[in-house]
């Protein structure tokens, strides 16, 4: 039950997460020298990070 | 603002309450659902009328059990003739069958194609260098799946593109592969890794990165196998 | 119970702030504000978002399959578009010092590479100059020669030197003829976006010289031209010095426009950040949407600022017209003069001459010289008045406010009524023109000069104007 939560957490957050961090690319670009073109990479960054972490709870078992 | 139903905790087949009691919603249509008719897809509860068609190739990655391979036909299959179609793009892999292949080649080669020929900076030569690399690549996989083809193994429409399944189940191939080069990409755009410069190691480095992946994969595979038929036992 | 998303009623708060913030503080250009913070909108939806399911989570509520659903997600690309949109059609950003930062001891666009650059070539005595460039700063001198003289230096930022030395072949430096025209230019529209030039450039052009010059980003120094001078510019800081000629500048933004010693008129249109112009012997035309300090100095010809919500004209301005932060002050200026502002406080002080005042809302002082008394005409919605006359003055005065207190200073003469709410001061000083004195709400006080408390002198000391800021690098 914990591990189907905490999956469903990961999964929950996923969205607000890339969220901001499309956000802060944004407002990198718009006031420093860090343009969109330089930081998309990050996104990848976080994307794997989040699969990561979902990996790191156990999927729970299904009929 | 907020369409989606949420999903309920998910149901534990296996857990207390009667058997009409609800255990769990159905995501699409918030039907109550006991034990018995519970229904779930990717670890989403659905009732029996919404649970989705089963996806086959996208779900590579999520989905624990994918779908058994459909083996393709052999019949008068020639690996040469595979070996010289595979030089063009995509027609080695139609050649064998597998159109889902075709166009993922079809894909990969109109990217490496671009970005060589774009001003990538100092990636360019990295890019000029893929691309003959990718062609055989292209013509050895055709070949190779041609032979397996001849000796009857069960091949999928993606075989060898994502190895990674049936081979390592539990290795989070995707998510590394992602971060890997999210931040090769970032250090190279800001300017702090000079791709160029690693040229010289990239081929020692992807061997021994390749090498590394498919001792993991082979050690795992035995170990799942023994585990499956512990359980089976 | 299922769990609500607090995000509709935080977006319809967040939109209430925006229009209310527009509302009290109109001065702040709220698209560009948009244009350039939007990413922040994003950022707190996310976080708005990411706490709303912890708290669920905490409190074990049932969670969402997504945390954003498909219909946010599609808001959230609207969002990213318009944003991108706006800030690009806007091109405007805070001053940063510059928008190059250093990371581990790197440049983040590689390394710079410089090249010297020259030309000339015979001009005559009173060509037309055109001068085009890119990014770049130009210092553009009259000198007494006959000939145009370029020298300078390009920056190219690359990775390798082989790329820079390519960069800088097909950027050539060129002054061509084109019938009456001279012709110089930088080509650095030649490289591809990703790759970036620099110029900076010392053009020395004969003295009777017209010029135009057209730039994207950068600054213009120009000086000691008997001739007229015209500039465009996408993002520009312009100062000027000593002309002889018209001065017309025409930019989509800049952050310092400063003219001194103009013989002919000057126009500017556009977007800006700080304007000075001083010593101008032709009439002054300021129309667009300005910013920051403004400030006009000894015009000897009418004066006219045509702004977004304030327009101001007077026929002459000894003294100065300063425009900042939400103030407009018109000292020793010479009329008829007409102020039109919607929210701002104003005050016109040491003037001669008609005055006709409208405004919105924003406190108002008005303060007649003793030469040359005109008519005084001022309506003001929803502010303050305050009448200073000086001694001796001679007006026929009808000071209202519809609702406010009242104040009679000067004496005698003037007879103070309370009607309702609010009340009246009037009479005659003498024979003279009139003075009509209108407010909305508000109080309306009439003086005497020498009558005022200490707290309303204000030092006539203007500030000095900030330091031009050397935008492009090097």
């Amino acid at each position: 039950m914990n591990g189907t939560n905490n999956l469903s957490l990961m999964r929950a957050i996923r969205g607000p997460v890339m969220m901001i961090t499309i956000g802060t690319l944004f407002a990198l670009d718009h006031m420093s020298a860090f343009s969109f073109s330089r930081t998309w990479p990050v996104i990848l960054i976080v994307i794997g990070l989040m699969k990561l972490l979902e990996r790191a709870f156990p999927a729970p078992a299904q009929s | 603002m907020d369409p989606e139903n949420p999903l309920p905790p998910a149901a534990n087949p296996e857990g207390e309450g009667s058997e009409n009691k609800p255990v769990a919603f159905c995501r699409s249509c918030g039907k109550g659902l006991n034990k018995e008719s519970v229904r779930t897809h990717r670890e989403v509860v659905y009732c029996e009328e919404h649970l989705p068609k089963q996806e086959e190739a996208s779900s590579q990655w999520s989905a624990p059990n994918p779908a058994p391979a459909p083996s393709i036909p052999s019949s008068g299959v020639s690996p040469g003739f595979a070996f010289v179609l595979g030089l063009i793009p995509g027609v080695g892999a139609i050649y064998n069958g597998q159109f889902g292949k075709a166009v993922v080649h079809l894909l990969i080669t109109a990217l490496v194609c671009s970005m060589a020929g774009g001003h990538s900076g100092s990636l360019e030569t990295v890019f000029e260098m893929l691309v003959p690399v990718w062609f055989f690549y292209m013509a050895i996989e055709a070949y190779q799946t041609a032979k397996k083809r001849l000796a009857g193994e069960p091949l999928d429409e993606f075989s060898s593109i994502f190895p990674g399944q049936a081979a390592a189940p539990g290795f989070p191939l995707l998510p590394v592969l992602l971060i890997a080069l999210g931040v090769i990409f970032l250090l190279d755009n800001l300017g702090l890794l000079r791709i160029n410069q690693l040229i010289p190691y990239a081929g020692p480095i992807f061997l021994i990165v390749l090498g590394a992946y498919m001792l993991y994969a082979r050690l795992r595979n035995h170990s799942a196998a023994s585990e499956v038929s512990h359980e089976r036992n | 119970m299922r769990p609500r998303s607090i995000t509709g009623p935080v977006i319809l708060i967040a939109i209430g702030c925006f229009f209310l913030f527009r509302n009290v503080w109109p001065d702040i250009r709220v698209y560009e504000f948009f244009s350039m913070y939007w990413p922040f909108l994003l950022i707190g939806w996310g976080v708005v978002r990411l706490i709303e399911i912890l708290v669920w989570y905490a409190t074990g509520k049932p969670l969402p399959g997504r945390g954003v659903s498909g219909g946010e997600w599609s808001l959230v690309v609207l969002l990213c578009v318009f944003g991108t949109f706006f800030f690009w059609g806007s091109k405007w950003s805070p001053s940063w010092p510059s928008r190059q930062i250093r990371v581990g001891g790197l440049e983040i666009f590689g390394e710079p590479f410089e090249f010297p650059m020259s030309a000339e070539k015979p001009a005559g005595k009173t060509p037309r100059v055109v001068v085009e460039m890119g990014r770049g700063n130009a210092k553009i001198i009259g000198g007494d020669t006959e000939s145009v003289r370029v020298s300078g230096r390009k920056t190219i930022r690359s990775f390798d030197k082989r790329g820079a030395e390519q960069s800088n072949v097909d950027t050539p430096l060129e002054i061509v003829a084109v019938g009456e025209q001279l012709i110089i230019r930088t080509n650095q529209d030649k490289l591809s976006d990703t790759q970036r030039a620099s110029v900076e450039l010392e053009i020395t052009v004969p003295k009777g010289a017209k010029l135009e010059s057209r730039g994207r980003y950068g600054d213009f120094d120009i000086r000691d031209l008997l001739g007229d001078v015209e500039i465009n510019s996408d993002n520009a800081g312009v100062r000027v010095q000593n002309i002889g000629g018209n001065l017309r500048v025409d930019l989509k933004k800049s952050d310092i426009i400063r003219a001194i010693g103009v013989k002919g008129a000057v126009e500017l249109r556009g977007r800006g950040h700080d304007v000075e112009l001083e010593s101008i012997d032709g009439t002054v035309t300021v129309t667009g949407g300005y910013t920051g300090e403004i400030l006009f100095r000894n015009i000897a010809k009418p004066l006219r600022f045509e702004g977004e919500r304030t327009q101001f004209r007077v026929e002459k301005a000894s003294g100065f017209a300063r425009m900042a932060s939400g103030n407009l002050t018109l000292d020793n200026v010479q009329g008829p003069i007409q102020v039109t502002a919607k929210s701002r406080d104003v005050q016109v002080r040491s003037f001669s001459g008609s005055l006709d005042m409208k405004v919105d809302r924003g406190d108002v002082e008005i303060r007649p010289s003793s030469l040359n008394p005109g008519r005084i005409d001022a309506q003001i919605s929803n502010g303050d008045v305050d009448l200073v006359l000086p001694q001796g003055a001679k007006y026929d005065i009808d000071a209202v406010t519809a609702r406010g207190d009242l104040r009679n200073d000067f004496g005698v003469p003037l007879r103070q009524d309370r009607e309702g709410k609010g009340g009246s001061v009037r009479g005659t000083t003498g024979v003279g023109p009139q003075i009509r004195v209108k407010t909305g709400r508000g109080a309306v006080s009439v003086r005497r000069v020498g009558s005022e408390s200490p707290a309303n002198i204000l030092p006539k000391t203007l500030p000095k104007a900030p330091e031009v800021p050397a935008r492009v690098e090097q």
